[in-house]
């Protein structure tokens, strides 16, 4: 019995997009707030989790928000030699795009982990993203009921 | 292999052995034990015995040597018969803080071409002998067809399917050591299930091994289900050395600055796009 | 105390009810936290308003409070401050349901009340696993070592000494001043050199400050607070304690090499030589002989490839080297040949107008045609190509003076190294992102003057006073380290290690960006407080999930994940 990726489905029936987003507080949670500010209007596809830096999100718990049946990860930290936090943006950035390289490996779309190097601190770099973002979720079909189930 | 060859390389190695065993470096070593019933894993421990010593099949040994000389004193040593695999996976382990440096003693023996066909092995000679040639695993077909082919992930997934969860690949592979286990634990692999949810029980091990993998394909061999995880790993070391990245090199994945990981411009990486430049076909 | 948290759901005085009313918020939250305690306030940010909750907590008993309100960058950070501040024991989370939620998604009221019982959820899932870090006692030891007494070192040591503060000044010459010792005259307005350091020397002369001229730090070790640092005084070692260390080292001066024939002509110098000759002169109060026409050729080795910066004081020093030469004798022709003239500010632009009109004349040349200097045995012309007119000139010289950058001293890195401070691609030390040049990474650890990058006498000496105070301040906060800039609310770290699951495989002790974690050998890993900023780097890469920071540990992100995946546990049920 193959499930339905979603229990939630949106009023013209299409399953709704789900995605966390994990957003450093020096710069792309800066990016959220303003696009706030300016009343911009985004998909209602993501919620975000605030971090102490890109640094500090774990892979092994991307990986199990995309077993959970979220589709999509976003990771957006500052621009490469402007973290906080000594340059540790770019262990993250490493480990990261392995990550996406991996998904790629077994035949998910390396688009559903979306990293961002500082192209988040502005309103509009934010909301830009997040709409690309979940346009790009849309077109993908839902990650468990290929991944899972019997054959 | 040609027979007389490979029964001069079986003498020399035996030789070393009883070399070792003789100057007490060791207190046995670790190889493979030709008896009736087939080969088995054995701790020579006296020169007479050593003559049950056999060299093939290819068997890693590495993990069953870190959890008999894991325990040893200050002092004290373990030898080991082995493949260049194993050599590499000792070193991970000394480098890990697993084992004491010369605790475990290796007496490598390098594996033939086909072998390493076998095992998509791209360095099967070990240090010190004669260079045979490896393979590069992604130009394999049946590795291409896993890890690059459109439609891999029905196939994957079709593999993943008959995963029975015996954690044979964990407790073979040399470089899991930990204690305490991400995948035994309920937080991030859930318990109860099966088969297993391959994004994190499969992927969550690669991501661990990704740069310490020493390719010995202990994983595969254990696999009672016949698992591909060999090129799941060794895809994975790939994409790293893409990246440019030292791999089983003196740091690890947590090394703030990789070679090659540099930024072009402020604007990259979105979207998980192929925006990195230095990315080679 | 009771464990369930009290959620404060702020309407921001009815504003937000508009976007997401109050009752389908209630409901939302409700059927999935039936024993929810909601209160629904106009307003959370006055201080009326914090007293009251931090009250309401303390009288109901509560350990854990969940704000539902603006943006932390708006009023949000303020009420977890505050709340922080009154009820240090309390756990308080906030989630963002304005601007993160009912601001952008206003023309879809049904998804942004969905969205925001969903913000609220994953609120508390995340507080149910949120622990304060253990506090950690941290006493520093009440002495600053400075590195270098050159003018940086000296304000900072003087700042120090007057705040009471026991300093052990460094000196690795057998006299302190550095490089201001060769300078006759500072720029802007030609202050004798002598008076300005002999301010800052008997400032330094406070009974506060130990100067250790002929000494030379080889190795600092230890940790913010008690840093240990060998000294070597002509072979002989010693070791100093210190709670903080300001690194002013200072840089040195180019050589002109073989540039322009310096080697081979006489009468092409540097500029440090011209400061030197004009010093004595006018000691003298005599007149540069033989000297008719003077040449000044500005970025020799610097502005190019090989040495790819501007050195910044390299044109006030030539402007003022010009003026005291014209002062000197009149009649010298003074011909100064550029790639722009680098003179920011009211002062800088003074002088150069002061230069220009007492006759000196500018010739720009493009840095693709150099001039070229001629003579045999001695200096007679230098020609070039004029860079506005693409005229070719031919100017008469008997002194040619090269204009060479700072650089680095050698010295520097391995301190740099020791200390955790990083440098750039020059050399130069760097202090922190964003926007904190004078402090380093680690906490503690600071840098003033050129050994950052080329700088006037008188800001080395403002930025010494600066690092001393920042100095001063790191050691008289106790438990909290200025450098963080950690609201009391919204501190995280530092990371704690549980010992049994660590496996001590190293991957976060190479991958800490402040070299918090160590591994002992054979071992377990350690985290040393004063040094984690709660990056969280370590939680990513450990294999054993052992390591934790507990304001927000992978517990309470899982648990945020569950309040939001489709099926969370719909994996169970069909499996089973």
């Amino acid at each position: 019995m193959t499930e339905p990726a979603s229990d939630i489905l949106s009023p013209n029936g299409c399953p709704e997009i789900r995605a966390v987003v994990f957003a450093c507080r020096w710069c792309a949670l800066v990016g959220a707030d303003r696009a706030g500010k300016e009343r911009m209007d985004l998909p209602a596809s993501f919620r975000v989790i605030p971090v102490e830096c890109a640094a500090g999100v774990e892979p092994d718990l991307v990986l199990r928000a995309f077993a959970e049946g979220l589709d999509g990860v976003a990771v957006m930290g500052c621009h490469l030699g402007g973290c906080r936090h000594n340059e540790a943006n770019r262990s993250a950035r490493l480990r990261l795009m392995l990550l996406q390289d991996l998904l790629e490996i077994i035949g998910l779309d390396r688009r559903r982990l979306l990293l961002s190097w500082g192209t988040a601190h502005e309103g509009y770099q934010f909301a830009g993203l997040m709409r690309e973002f979940t346009a790009i979720l849309t077109g993908l079909p839902p990650v468990d009921s290929r991944l899972l189930g019997p054959c | 292999m040609i027979q007389g060859q490979g029964n001069i390389m079986h003498n020399a190695v035996r030789d070393k052995v009883r070399l070792m065993l003789a100057g007490r470096e060791v207190v046995g070593v670790l190889g493979l034990c030709g008896e009736k019933k087939g080969v088995v894993p054995h701790v020579f421990t006296t020169a007479e015995d050593t003559a049950r010593l056999v060299l093939e099949p290819k068997w890693p040994l590495a993990k069953t040597g870190w959890i008999i000389a894991r325990a040893f004193p200050e002092g004290e040593a373990l030898g080991m018969v082995c493949r260049g695999c194993d050599v590499r996976a000792v070193e991970e382990l000394v480098k890990a803080g697993q084992i004491r440096p010369g605790a475990l003693k290796t007496i490598g023996v390098s594996c033939s071409a086909a072998q390493a066909e076998v095992c998509l092995c791209e360095s099967p000679s070990v240090p010190g002998e004669e260079p045979v040639a490896g393979i590069d695993p992604m130009s394999m077909p049946a590795v291409r067809s896993l890890c690059l082919e459109p439609d891999r992930l029905d196939r994957w997934r079709e593999h993943f399917s008959r995963c029975i969860k015996c954690y044979g690949c964990r407790n073979s592979c040399p470089i899991c050591v930990c204690p305490a286990c991400k995948l035994e634990d309920d937080a991030y692999v859930t318990t109860g299930t099966l088969p297993p949810d391959p994004l994190t029980f499969h992927l969550i091990r690669a991501m661990h091994l990704a740069d310490r993998c020493v390719g010995c394909g202990a994983c595969q061999e254990s696999c009672p289900s016949g698992l591909p995880l060999l090129p799941l790993h060794l895809a994975v070391r790939n994409a790293l050395r893409q990246r440019e990245v030292s791999l089983n090199g003196a740091g690890s994945l947590s090394l703030m600055t990789a070679p090659g990981a540099e930024a072009g411009t402020l604007w990259e990486d979105t979207l998980g796009g192929r925006s990195n430049g230095r990315r080679r076909a | 105390m009771s464990g369930t948290p009290l959620i404060f759901i702020c309407t921001c005085y009815e504003t937000l009810s508009r976007t997401i009313p109050r009752g389908v918020l209630r409901t939302g939250i409700v059927a999935r936290r039936p024993n929810a305690h909601i209160e629904f306030v106009p307003s959370l940010c006055r201080r009326e308003d914090i007293d009251l909750i931090a009250g309401l907590i303390k009288e109901r008993k509560h350990a854990s409070v969940l704000l539902a309100a603006c943006s932390p960058f708006a009023r949000g950070n303020v009420v977890l401050d505050g709340l922080a501040r009154r009820n240090p024991a309390m756990q308080a989370s906030l989630v963002d349901v304005r601007e993160g939620c009912a601001w952008v998604h206003g023309g879809n009221p049904d998804a942004a009340a969905a969205k925001a019982v969903d913000l609220v959820c994953m609120g508390l899932a995340g507080l149910r696993c949120r622990e304060h870090s253990s506090e950690f006692h941290f006493q520093p030891v009440r002495r600053v070592l400075v590195v270098g007494a050159g003018p940086a070192g000296l304000a900072a040591a003087g700042t120090l000494a007057r705040l009471g503060i026991e300093v052990s000044l460094a000196e690795r010459m057998s006299r302190p001043g550095g490089l201001l010792n060769q300078i006759g005259r500072l720029f802007p307005y030609n202050m004798p050199g002598r008076e300005f350091l002999a301010t800052f020397l008997s400032e330094a002369s406070h009974p506060c400050v130990d100067l250790l001229p002929k000494t030379s730090v080889t190795r600092i070790e230890g940790d913010p607070g008690r840093f240990e640092a060998h000294l070597s005084l002509e072979g002989r070692d010693m070791t100093v304690t210190a709670g903080a260390v300001i690194l002013a080292c200072g840089a040195m001066p180019v050589l002109p090499q073989n540039r322009f024939h310096s080697g081979e002509l006489s009468g092409v110098i540097s500029q440090l030589e011209l400061e030197t000759r004009l010093n004595k002169l006018e000691r003298e109060e005599s007149a540069p002989a033989g000297i008719a026409g003077a040449v000044f050729i500005q970025c020799v080795d610097a502005r190019e490839d090989a040495r790819p910066y501007c050195s910044t004081i390299c044109c006030p020093t030539a402007l003022k080297n010009a003026l005291r030469l014209k002062n000197l004798n009149r009649d010298i022709s003074v011909t100064v040949l550029h790639r722009g003239i680098m003179t920011p500010g009211r002062d800088l632009e003074e002088l150069y107008r002061q230069t220009m009109a007492s006759g000196v004349r500018f010739v720009a040349f493009s840095p693709a045609s150099p001039p070229e200097v001629h003579g045999d045995g001695f200096v007679s012309s230098v020609s070039l190509t004029d860079a506005l007119s693409a005229r070719r000139l031919e100017i008469a010289a008997d002194l040619v003076v090269l204009s060479t950058p700072l650089k680095p001293r050698p010295e520097t890195a391995s301190l740099a190294g020791d200390l955790g401070l990083r440098l750039d691609e020059i050399g130069f030390a760097c202090g922190t992102e964003p926007m904190q040049p004078l402090v380093a990474p680690t906490p503690g650890v600071y840098l003033c003057g050129a050994v950052r990058w080329p700088v006037s006498a008188q800001e080395a000496v403002d930025q010494g006073r600066a690092a001393a105070i920042k100095a001063a301040g790191f050691l008289a906060q106790g438990a909290l380290d200025l450098n963080r800039l950690f609201l009391p609310g919204s501190r995280r770290g530092p990371a704690s290690i549980r010992t049994e699951a660590c496996s001590r495989c190293g991957r976060c002790v190479s991958g800490c960006p402040y070299g918090a974690c160590r591994r002992e050998k054979n071992g377990p890993v350690t985290v040393c407080g004063i040094r984690c900023r709660g990056c969280g780097l370590c939680v990513a890469v450990c294999p054993s999930g052992a390591v934790r920071i507990p304001e927000q540990d992978s517990a309470s992100v899982r648990a945020m994940l569950r309040e939001i995946a489709p099926r969370p546990t719909a994996l169970r049920e069909v499996h089973r």
